[in-house]
């Protein structure tokens, strides 16, 4: 689990590597921060791209003394000859002078090394070298606990609280964006101000709900008869342009995933097997297990029928798409 | 001074007079009032639902002499060059017009220097959703880091269109349709303030027409008080949207639902007199159904308002109307429709769909849905299938020869067809002529069938005919060797689907036979010398195959036809 903490005294070297850019992104602002104050950034910050200049000159740099102040940071970005990464590079890099450098680390400088891939090569000698000299931090995605806690203290930077519901719809409507969802707890806990508490009402209200999150309301609302709500989100959905064919499309593929998470579900499959099964999100798979839980077998297989009968017709230019989609959601309605 | 537009009067200067959107303008005043406002916001939602508008509130808002506010004061020499438009640190960019790469270089290069006189320097780029995607890629570098004194406010309608890049890096505001009551609110106000006089429920078909948006539905008032010199009235409302029309729809709704054929068509010859296009009535009606059905599920539901508002028939027809003919209506006048566009005499289908429409209820049972139509279908293979499963016991004894065939077509020799010769000879030997004719007679459908159900073995049938029919099979003849082989192979099942579409025809089953030509011809040839030799009527034989005479018996009838050699 990636440690998120950044602590005086810094390492002279940090490794930051992982698919998730965003908290690669947050624990390389913290680590400048916390060796810089503001006005020094402007000289004592050193920004190498290993794909365009040869680590010599970012080794170079961390080895002068910083300009009026204690620390200098050298960010090191994509170091590709850490990877395992075929792919030839255009500019050589010296790789025994980086052995050199971690065997002794500048005093003054604080190194960083950003490499927004998945894994490094264990077996070169020089990652081993790395490993050893430096606080290595591999940046992969957040656990629902931990996601859940990272938003918490999102919202309690402006003292607002965070319930859990709140967040469980918030995944729902938006996502496992960590950039995202950072930048809507942002905005949700300006909304409620200081002392505020964030819950489910405030989410509905105010989040900003990706496609999918509304197809998948649109489908409950149907399934639940509430015809109003849905024709109005499709009416919404429309304004915004949305292609008929492709909510069309959406639609029937909600409810085939409630309808095979339900089938699996009877058959006795665990929510994650479920979805490593068929490779969905596990947010996704929970959704679709709770609508097929409700909705039933029968009922979902019957809507499915529906949908790709009206899919033919849509497809086939015998109905306008519009009114082709309205008549679908009556038709499930009615079901 | 000159005239202006009731939406540039009316744009709203302070949040608390934006419309609609309280959850975004409490969020953003919150922001700004604690000084912890975004440097990027993207602001998504329907046209005239506000987004320009707070934008530039926002760039007033922040910039204001008196910050941090909330509201702007409107009152400093800041908020009121923003509001002219003189300020040259708010910087309102067309990203419809300016989409490419060099414009928005041209905006990265700028960021960089102080503001002049604001404290803040404001790009709003609105339908952001046009830009090129090199131009995106160009703005996602300023975005990542945007210097201090620089604030981002992009606006769409589209936000599907923005790449996932661009949208993490800003805080996102939806901005929601506007409700109903929310339009009628402020234009309540408004007319208030400009002394409009307005009569009955002349504002809320006006919110209606707006569709959520608040431009829409000022820029209607404004043309509805011009057309009414000041005042507006219903009349007046339903004459600028052109709602007035919709009573001959009316009209002719009220007679399909009474069944009054005579009146029905009378009306919709005085559509076609007044020059009206047939297809947009056709479609009018369609509306009118759905409408219908929307109503049935959604009384509430905003945009069939207007419906109920100006035509009290509506309410009553979608209430005596069940679900189930609305549907079949609809589906009927959409192949109506379909039909329409491809035919030159238009009107003469919208009489037809009026026909049909009220002469629907009657034929009731005949009237089935796709999916019904699909059932139907399903049971009578079924049926089928059982059928031949039956038969199939005592069609293995007398003859093993069939499956034996149909098993063999893994040969390699693609060059000669397998004809199995004494089924060929039993066919002609028990030929019966008038078989032949219903065959060929019914060939021609036979093949429309085919190429609905399978192209493929369509092409493969194109250039063959029967050529022979006794009771239990028939010849077909083959210009091709390659067309034979594939059917005799039964790729894609081409035999059983001639078969069955046989005996769905004609009730009778029959193997097909496949022969290449030349094999026919030699065979043909052969068995009419043993014919001659044993005396039989060969002539007659000769006669019957020869596909001219077919052509013409079908073509006239047998009994006009005369035959010299």
């Amino acid at each position: 689990m990636t440690d998120l903490t950044i602590k005086k005294p810094l390492a002279p070297i940090y490794l930051l590597y992982g698919t998730e850019s965003f908290i690669i992104k947050h624990l390389k602002e913290k680590i400048i921060h916390v060796a810089l104050s503001h006005d020094e950034r402007a000289f004592n910050l050193g920004v190498y791209d290993m794909n365009e200049e040869p680590l010599d000159l970012a080794l170079e740099d961390a080895d002068t003394l910083p300009f009026m102040g204690e620390k200098k940071v050298i960010i090191i970005e994509n170091p590709l000859f850490l990877t395992s990464d075929p792919k030839k590079q255009n500019v050589e890099h010296n790789m025994d002078k980086l052995a050199a450098y971690l065997k002794q680390p500048s005093p003054t400088a604080v190194c960083i090394f950003i490499g927004e891939f998945e894994k490094l090569d264990k077996r070169k000698k020089i990652v081993k070298q790395l490993e050893e000299a430096a606080d290595v931090r591999e940046c992969v995605a957040l656990t629902e606990e931990k996601l859940y806690r990272w938003l918490q203290e999102e919202a309690e930077k402006q003292q607002a609280y965070y319930t859990k519901e709140a967040h469980e719809l918030l995944m729902a409507m938006v996502g496992d964006d960590l950039a995202i969802l950072t930048n809507e707890m942002q905005k949700l806990a300006l909304y409620v101000g200081e002392g505020g508490t964030i819950d489910r009402h405030v989410v509905e209200q105010l989040a900003s709900r990706t496609l999918e999150s509304n197809v998948f309301t649109m489908v409950n609302r149907i399934m639940e008869r509430k015809l109003e709500d849905a024709y109005q989100m499709l009416e919404d959905l429309l304004k915004q342009k949305e292609d008929p064919i492709k909510l069309a499309a959406l639609v029937t593929r909600q409810i085939r995933l409630a309808f095979q998470a339900e089938v699996y579900r009877r058959e006795g499959y665990s929510q994650s097997q479920v979805a490593s099964r068929l490779k969905l999100h596990p947010y996704a798979v929970k959704m679709a297990w709770k609508q097929g839980e409700r909705l039933g077998r029968e009922r979902l297989k019957r809507a499915l029928i529906f949908c790709a009968d009206m899919d033919d017709a849509l497809k086939t230019g015998k109905i306008d798409k519009v009114i082709g989609i309205q008549m679908l959601f009556e038709r499930m309605a009615s079901l | 001074m000159s005239y202006q537009a009731l939406y540039r009067v009316f744009r709203p200067q302070s949040f608390r007079d934006v419309a609609g959107q309280e959850h975004i303008t409490r969020t953003l005043q919150n922001a700004l009032a604690k000084d912890k406002f975004s440097h990027a916001y993207l602001f998504s939602g329907p046209r005239g639902t506000g987004k320009t508008s707070v934008a530039k509130i926002v760039a007033k808002a922040v910039n204001c002499e008196k910050a941090p506010v909330s509201e702007p004061c409107n009152d400093c020499a800041i908020c009121k060059g923003i509001t002219d438009g003189s300020l040259q640190d708010v910087i309102e960019i067309d990203a419809a017009s300016n989409n490419g790469v060099d414009e928005i270089r041209e905006i990265r290069e700028n960021v960089k220097y102080a503001p002049s006189l604001a404290r803040y320097k404001v790009y709003i780029v609105d339908e952001v959703h046009m830009l090129s995607q090199g131009a995106f890629n160009a703005l996602l570098k300023t975005l990542e880091e945007p210097p201090a004194h620089v604030i981002f406010i992009l606006a769409t309608t589209e936000p599907h269109k923005i790449p996932p890049t661009i949208i993490s890096r800003c805080q996102r505001f939806d901005f929601k349709r506007i409700p109903l009551v929310a339009i009628e609110a402020r234009l309540n106000e408004i007319v208030e303030k400009k002394g409009i006089e307005v009569t009955g429920r002349a504002i809320e078909l006006v919110a209606k027409a707006g569709e959520g948006g608040m431009r829409d539905a000022l820029s209607i008032l404004d043309q509805a008080a011009a057309y009414g010199d000041g005042k507006v009235t219903e009349e007046d409302v339903l004459e600028v949207t052109g709602m007035v029309s919709r009573q001959l729809l009316t009209d002719v709704m009220s007679a399909v639902q009474k069944g009054d054929l005579a009146s029905g068509l009378q009306i919709v010859n005085d559509i076609l007199s007044e020059g009206k296009d047939p297809e947009r009535f056709l479609e009018d009606i369609i509306f009118y159904y759905r409408d219908m059905l929307l109503y049935q599920a959604a009384p509430e539901l905003d945009s069939i308002k207007d419906r109920m508002i100006t035509d009290e028939t509506f309410v009553e027809l979608s209430k005596q109307t069940d679900p189930e003919s609305i549907h079949r209506a609809i589906r009927l006048l959409s192949d109506i429709q379909q039909d329409m566009k491809r035919s030159g005499y238009s009107s003469i289908f919208l009489e037809m769909a009026i026909v049909r429409l009220i002469e629907a209820p009657k034929g009731k049972q005949n009237e089935t849905t796709f999916q019904e139509a699909e059932w139907i279908k399903q049971i009578r293979q079924l049926e089928e299938r059982v059928k031949k499963l039956e038969q199939k016991p005592s069609s293995d004894v007398s003859e093993p020869e069939p499956s034996v065939q149909r098993r063999l077509p893994k040969r390699p020799s693609a060059k000669t067809v397998s004809v199995n010769h004494q089924q060929v000879h039993a066919v002609l030997k028990n030929a019966v002529k008038e078989d032949l004719k219903e065959l060929r007679r019914a060939w021609p459908t036979i093949m429309e069938k085919i190429r609905k159900m399978n192209v493929a073995a369509h092409a493969w049938l194109l250039e063959s005919k029967p050529v022979a029919s006794s009771q239990e099979a028939f010849l077909q003849s083959f210009k091709y060797d390659f067309h034979c082989q594939m059917v005799v192979e039964n790729k894609n099942n081409a035999m059983q689907m001639v078969e069955e579409i046989i005996f769905e025809l004609t009730g009778k089953r029959k193997k097909m036979l496949p022969i290449p030509h030349k094999q026919w011809e030699e065979i043909r040839a052969a068995f009419i010398k043993t014919m001659e030799a044993e005396g039989e009527m060969a002539a007659a034989k000769q006669e019957e195959t020869d596909p001219l005479i077919v052509e013409a018996e079908k073509l006239v009838g047998p009994d006009l036809l005369e035959i010299r050699d």
